[in-house]
């Protein structure tokens, strides 16, 4: 390996890498065009759909620092983490902009904590990431339910006001998860935290031979899941006008599709920001077609189930050992 | 020769310990809170839940057992239940042949799977979505007309031992033979174990894995087709709970992903304990919003006591 390599894993694979990420952007220019013909006003769809981007590429971000971690690791806890940092930041806001910081503070901080959670029981009880994070995730919904069910906070004034700003038709929601996108890429690619997630991933033993402290970068990726997680949760709530405890459903799915149709391996060790951004934006204009074609519900869930697995399987790798 | 064997037999006793300690943990508090469930009609209302939940932790069994996991198996089970439900009572024929269509679905499923590398569980949960689409769409809103057929098969009063507890016992003993007594079972256990073994032995473990897949599917089709039975309706929503019950049910029976390890008996012991830790939550007066929550923490209680258990042996044995 070369000294370059090294200092940019995203990058080291050349061309076969960047033809992943490449995909989803070429998909998402081939449904837009589609949207296109038929709209009248396609770059307005673009612009509705660039705040719900947005969501989508935080848990999708999350997510693939959990995924990069290795073979097994995954955050089943996301839908339900979205939905208590929702009704933690709501519930301490109160409907008052003087409560937005410190709502947001102690949304993140139930996030962060639910990561810590999920790792622990990972790490301390040596339970499987899958089986601890789904038993959290209901452990979570529970709380959830139990302090907050019922409860209508609409979120404060100024918080719905930034949420919903636009610069001309971009939303500045967008532009600034598109700057912690650019901040996690150079993190992933440059920071010992970044470099020492791909070896783990790609070798948890030899990595831990080579004095990387594989539990604590372990344990940051989980948390930083959890914090992406409570910032969805928090944003969503701002920009739905309110908390449900359904609200994060939906994002179980799309946080592990984004990352994998953006080029992320699933068995990790390979991590990849730029794909995060296209595989959002193709997803969310795929759900677009399929909300004005004016399909029932059914078949819009069994469209959405079947388009994301065709795209799985067809970015997938033949089984060498068959 | 027989050393060995002695101490594989004893770890085997050793690990259905753990989901026998807990069926008691959980059935005596409720014997001694209503000691009706000891009598024979108490027994069939009390493990009536068990049957679907038995099965379908059999399903889930097998996929595990492969190191695999099924997390659409809740959505498709509801799915099945509109099927027969919604699709059944209409058009037979139909109705058959949907249900067939999921196993022919599974097989492939599990072969492409296998095939192309993917991950069961991203791969299940975009299925999940399917089967929720297909089940809304079949089964707009619960109702439909379940088979008489059926709803008379799960209430069939038997002699003696209510139907349940027989239909657990021979269930359980089914599923052991299986994994152990056939050619079958060997080769999914080595797939889970070993699965380059299973390569070299010659034997095509993409047909295989998608042979395991069809089993799942099966036992997914009996599960709801009991639950339909007991529930009398269709209900697009009616089981999604059971995915994480029946991993739940899994691994308190002893069950891992790694290394093929799975007990068909500890996986049914397993369905029993968390179909009556529901019930106990009941009479404890517990408000039904704690339910999900605390089944997800008696998995985390006992995985935790499980992996201490593990541990220890692991060090007497070295």
């Amino acid at each position: 390996m070369s000294s370059s390599a090294l200092r940019r894993p995203a990058f080291s694979l050349g061309d076969l890498l960047s033809a992943k990420w490449l995909w989803s952007y070429v998909g998402a220019v081939l449904v837009f065009v589609v949207i296109a013909s038929v709209s009248k006003d396609p770059w307005g769809t673009l612009t509705a759909s660039a705040s719900f981007c947005s969501f989508f590429m935080l848990v999708g971000m999350g997510q693939m620092l959990v995924i990069t971690l290795g073979p097994g690791n995954i955050d089943l806890s996301i839908p339900y983490t979205i939905g208590l940092t929702g009704f933690v930041a709501m519930k301490v806001m109160n409907n008052v902009d003087s409560g937005i910081f410190l709502g947001i503070v102690l949304g993140l901080v139930t996030g962060a904590a639910i990561g810590l959670f999920n790792f622990g029981l990972i790490r301390l009880l040596r339970i499987p990431p899958m089986i601890a994070t789904l038993a959290s995730g209901f452990i979570v919904q529970t709380v959830s339910i139990v302090f907050f069910r019922g409860l209508q906070i609409k979120p404060p004034t100024g918080l719905s006001n930034f949420v919903n700003i636009k610069f001309s038709i971009v939303p500045l929601l967008f532009l600034v998860v598109l700057a912690i996108t650019v901040v996690v890429h150079y993190v992933l690619s440059r920071s010992p935290y970044g470099r020492f997630i791909h070896a783990i991933g790609q070798n948890p033993k030899a990595a831990s031979l080579a004095a990387i402290r594989v539990d604590r970068n372990r344990l940051i990726s989980y948390v930083l899941c959890g914090l992406f997680g409570g910032l969805t949760g928090i944003l969503l709530s701002a920009f739905g006008g309110g908390v449900t405890l359904g609200m994060g459903r939906e994002y179980l799915l799309n946080s592990i599709a984004v990352p994998v149709i953006g080029g992320s391996s699933i068995a990790g060790g390979n991590s990849n920001v730029p794909g995060i951004f296209g595989a959002s934006i193709f997803l969310l204009l795929i759900l677009y077609v399929l909300d004005i074609i004016g399909f029932t519900v059914g078949l819009r869930y069994i469209l959405t189930g079947v388009i994301i697995l065709a795209i799985i399987v067809a970015s997938s790798q033949a089984n060498r050992s068959t | 020769m027989s050393a060995p064997a002695f101490f594989k037999r004893s770890g085997n006793l050793q690990l259905l310990l753990l989901p026998i300690l807990s069926v008691c943990v959980i059935y005596i508090p409720l014997a001694i809170l209503r000691p009706v469930v000891m009598k024979y009609n108490g027994l069939q209302l009390l493990l009536n839940m068990a049957i679907p939940l038995s099965l379908v932790t059999m399903a889930q069994m097998f996929a595990m057992a492969i190191g695999e996991i099924d997390f659409s198996i809740g959505n498709l089970i509801s799915l099945i239940t509109c099927i027969i439900g919604s699709v059944v009572p209409v058009n037979a024929v139909l109705g058959v042949g949907m249900l067939l269509g999921i196993i022919v679905l599974y097989f492939f499923m599990g072969s492409l799977l296998y095939m192309r590398k993917l991950s069961s569980i991203v791969v299940t949960i975009g299925m999940s979505f399917v089967w929720t689409g297909l089940a809304v769409t079949i089964t707009p809103s619960p109702g439909g007309q379940i088979p008489q057929f059926l709803q008379d098969l799960v209430s069939i009063s038997s002699p003696i031992v209510p139907l349940p507890v027989i239909f657990l016992v021979v269930l359980a003993v089914i599923g052991h033979l299986v994994l152990f007594r056939t050619n079958f079972g060997v080769l999914v256990r080595g797939i889970g174990g070993n699965v380059k073994a299973v390569v070299q032995s010659g034997h095509s473990t993409t047909l295989m894995v998608g042979v395991v897949y069809a089993v799942v599917a099966l036992l997914a089709i009996l599960s709801g087709a009991t639950l339909a039975g007991l529930t009398t309706s269709a209900d697009a929503n009616v089981a999604t709970n059971y995915t994480l019950l029946s991993v739940a049910g899994v691994m308190l029976g002893g069950g891992s992903f790694a290394g093929g390890k799975v007990s068909a008996v500890g996986a049914v012991l397993g369905a029993c304990t968390m179909t009556l830790v529901g019930t106990l939550l009941t009479f404890l007066q517990i408000s039904p919003d704690w339910q999900i929550g605390s089944q997800g923490f008696i998995l985390l209680l006992v995985l935790f006591l499980n992996g201490i258990m593990k541990r220890s042996t692991e060090v007497t044995h070295v």
